[in-house]
């Protein structure tokens, strides 16, 4: 469970939109670039995905 | 892969593997003090939401955790923060999350202060990270780093993944003012960090120097 205020100091490290929270889903959605990120053990893992290209 | 890459993720396996040892690691590196003087330089107020940005195994939590204030720990390492969290346990409010220095997943102008102990010299760009440690901040809170004066100690940068070896104190004040800060302050800590080499039995004694600005 993710506080809501905390929710509310979060945001997506990529394009600093808000995020949704699912919490079943156990992952936080940017509300504006549509990336999702994974919440393991109640940590968020605010990574922006590498790029593949070499 | 870019050379820059690979050294963001040797620095992340680094602490990765060593997460439940760093902090018996790290106590031999400096003083308890250092935590208590980084967190005077942020001027908080009761009860301020602060960021520890490369929270580590929570040098700088611990004293902010102790003096009652809420923290958001930020680490590239979910090892580190697992290993963080179960230390604290519920001794206090704090939020951990992965992330990184180049795009902190904190909003703008959403923390009190931002703090971070020995993060600056593993990270790519010293100066975009001042930058994103000032974008989080409100106006009128601080920015405050404490981390190593400029040294020749190879052995830091390899066997600990060490990217910049320290900082001269102009180029921080500069990267302060370039972020926009104001007030800004570099000045000695009073402390040193001691590290010995895994081989050869070399020991580095490191001064550390304290700075901080404040956002407009």
């Amino acid at each position: 469970m993710l506080k809501k205020e905390l929710l509310d100091i979060l945001c997506c490290p990529k394009c600093r939109g808000d995020l949704a929270y699912n919490e079943p889903a156990a992952t936080l959605t940017c509300k504006e670039c549509r990336r999702v990120y994974p919440v393991k053990d109640g940590i968020p893992i605010m990574l922006v995905e590498e790029d593949k290209t070499p | 892969m870019r050379p820059d890459r690979q050294d963001r993720l040797n620095s992340k396996e680094y602490f990765d593997r060593i997460s439940d040892r760093w902090d018996s690691i790290r106590s031999g590196f400096f003083s308890e003090n250092l935590g208590k003087k980084a967190v005077d330089a942020a001027s908080l107020s009761p009860g301020a939401s602060v960021a520890d940005i490369g929270a580590g195994s929570g040098f700088i939590t611990e004293e902010l955790l102790t003096r009652g204030h809420h923290v958001i720990a930020v680490d590239q390492s979910e090892k580190m923060l697992l290993a963080l969290r179960t230390r604290v346990g519920d001794r206090g409010s704090i939020d951990c999350r992965v992330g990184e220095d180049r795009s902190l997943p904190v909003a703008d102008s959403s923390v009190d202060a931002a703090l971070a102990n020995m993060f600056l010299h593993h990270v790519e760009s010293p100066p975009d990270a001042i930058r994103e440690m000032a974008r989080i901040v409100k106006p009128g809170g601080r920015v405050v780093l404490s981390d190593l004066d400029e040294h020749t100690f190879e052995f830091l940068r390899t066997e600990q993944h060490d990217r910049w070896m320290g900082f001269k104190r102009d180029d921080i004040r500069r990267w302060f003012a370039e972020a926009g800060l104001i007030d800004i302050s570099v000045t000695s800590a009073e402390e040193t960090c001691c590290a010995s080499s895994e081989c050869g039995g070399e020991t580095a004694k490191v001064t550390i120097f304290l700075a901080a600005g404040t956002k407009k």
